[in-house]
């Protein structure tokens, strides 16, 4: 790895960013095109660039993915470095990077799943969605998830686009997803699944779902999959929208497929219940009326469980020293400038989900980045110096230099992959181990 | 599949959509923007960053709007790119207004 000090001389100002998911690249990108001449070092723990690009968008979604060709336009501008393999809390702190770059941007998402808050959540079987997507995209932290799907019912509690990815995974043969690039623990897993029975149940009504129709439309087409729905209760049908979907879906099952997959409607979990295992979830059901929920009516259901997976929202990455708001959704900001009590915290700034709280597209990042770098170059010429250069944390003799993964580096780890992939006509066989990883990163190069 | 640009941009180019687009698949002349299906990756983003609704799913078009598929296609090949949000036109919000929105 090249020290910074060697660096293009023309850009004098030095930026960290934690976190290289699509947040991080389109903060970079818009950093690194500014005439005041910016060097980015794009932070990741991992040895993968992307983030939820990689871990998060589903594997039968490739084109979603065709976004990785922008990134790597990005990490090839002239004063992008990416350093995989560092723990920003563990190999370093947020304060040791502010004290060697002008600025730091924290763009590292929000991966913990929102707490179930009820009696019987800390069963076992019962999963964040965060979690088992991580776990079903070889994401190295959650390979050990392991859940065990040998029962019959599965119920996804929620109705936003997470909650449809894991009912359409656990809903869809193994052999179509087989042809994508699926961790392939979990391709194993889901080949010996005995799941027949898929019960989304999500609190809104069919017309206040937040999922896409896109999403949504992919349910009408699963191979060995019949998909029903609770009745909306409309008086003139929907014609457009999430609601109209759902409302095309049949009332019961008629055609037994291998797999059944029913949304249900006005579902809030109050207990998950069962002794050790999760047996089944009590619900508190309220009506349905014109695709709405209707308040204060609930009745208690019990639905038979054999795994939970809780896909309602997730919860900022932690990072030792940030102000986060209640409910640790996001870091306390203005515009993408790092608040504490007092006021912004000079050359400190948030982008993506930890900015702005889970939500959107990918393109969301787009917008929210290019926000926070405005405002981090008008702060930035008046910013003062940091103490150290960023060569004396990353240089070649420090552990941080050692350590980490170059972007070259990391496209060895992708070349392993693919051929990898080849063998079993997947795209590609992602490697889900740390070591494993930087086994197949190759050397360093000056 | 992509997504399709209608009626509803010509005379408004308000060009939120480009700033929502991760791939920049978004080119332009001077009545509206047009979407490059090669390019576009159905992510859906511009679908709800436009304020006028004129950007749609292919598949959810009405049989009046499906030529919009073509020209699409057709006017994004030949016009340039645009990577980033500018003014809309002069009659954007009279325009906008006038549709009821």
């Amino acid at each position: 790895m090249s020290a910074v000090s060697d660096r293009d001389p023309d850009r004098r100002y030095h930026v960290a960013i934690v976190g290289a998911g699509p947040a991080g690249f389109y903060a970079a990108e818009a950093l690194l095109q500014s005439p005041l001449g910016v060097a980015v070092d794009l932070y990741d723990r991992l040895p993968t660039p992307y983030g939820l690009v990689r871990y998060g968008v589903a594997p039968d979604h490739p084109k979603l993915k065709q976004v990785i060709t922008v990134f790597r336009g990005i990490a090839a501008m002239d004063g992008f470095r990416f350093l995989g393999n560092v723990t920003i809390g563990q190999d370093v702190t947020v304060d040791d990077l502010r004290r060697h770059y002008h600025a730091v941007i924290i763009a590292c998402g929000a991966e913990r799943d929102r707490a179930l808050e009820i009696p019987g959540a800390d069963l076992e079987g019962v999963h964040g969605g965060m979690a088992f997507v991580g776990w079903y995209n070889g994401h190295p932290y959650r390979r050990a998830l392991a859940p065990d799907l040998s029962g019959k019912t599965a119920v996804v509690l929620g109705l936003g686009n997470v909650a449809l990815d894991v009912a359409r995974i656990l809903a869809k043969p193994s052999d179509v997803l087989a042809q994508t690039d699926i961790a392939g623990h979990a391709l194993d897993a889901l080949a010996a699944s005995g799941i027949q029975r898929i019960i989304v149940a999500g609190r809104s009504g069919p017309a206040q779902a937040r999922c896409t129709e896109k999403e949504l439309r992919e349910f009408g087409a699963i191979p060995g999959c019949v998909t029903t729905a609770e009745p909306g209760d409309f008086t003139v049908p929907p014609q457009r929208g999430v609601a109209a979907l759902f409302d095309r879906f049949p009332v019961a099952d008629a055609a037994m497929g291998s797999r059944h997959c029913h949304f249900a409607f006005g579902m809030r979990p109050i207990a998950i219940l069962g002794n050790g295992r999760v047996s089944g979830v009590r619900f508190a059901k309220s009506p349905i009326a014109e695709g709405l929920r209707v308040s204060g009516a609930a009745s208690e259901v019990d639905v038979e469980a054999d795994v939970v997976i809780s896909c309602i929202g997730s919860r900022a990455t932690l990072l030792a020293g940030l102000p986060y708001l209640d409910g640790e959704t996001m870091v306390r900001n203005e515009a993408g400038r790092i608040c504490n009590r007092l006021g912004p915290v000079p050359g400190l700034y948030a982008a993506g989900w930890i900015k702005r709280g889970a939500s959107g597209t990918i393109g969301t990042n787009r917008a929210d980045a290019v926000e926070t770098v405005a405002g981090l170059l008008a702060d930035l010429p008046s910013l003062p110096e940091p103490a150290s250069s960023p060569s004396s944390l990353t240089g070649a003799g420090t552990s941080i230099g050692r350590a980490s993964i170059s972007f070259a580096q990391w496209e060895n780890i992708d070349r392993a992959e693919v051929r990898g992939g080849a063998d079993r006509a997947k795209p590609r066989e992602k490697i889900t181990d740390i070591a494993a990883m930087i086994s197949n990163a190759g050397e360093q190069t000056a | 599949m992509a997504y399709v640009v209608t009626d509803n941009c010509v005379e408004c180019r308000f060009t939120q959509c480009v700033a929502v687009c991760p791939v920049q698949c978004f080119h332009v002349d001077e009545t509206m923007v047009y979407i490059d299906p090669h390019t576009c990756i159905d992510c859906a983003g511009c679908v709800d960053a436009c304020p006028v609704g004129a950007i749609d799913d292919e598949f959810n078009l009405s049989d009046d709007k499906l030529h919009w598929i073509e020209i699409n296609r057709e006017r994004a090949a030949a016009l340039p790119r645009l990577t980033g949000t500018i003014e809309p036109l002069p009659g954007a919000e009279a325009r906008k207004a006038a549709l009821g929105l």
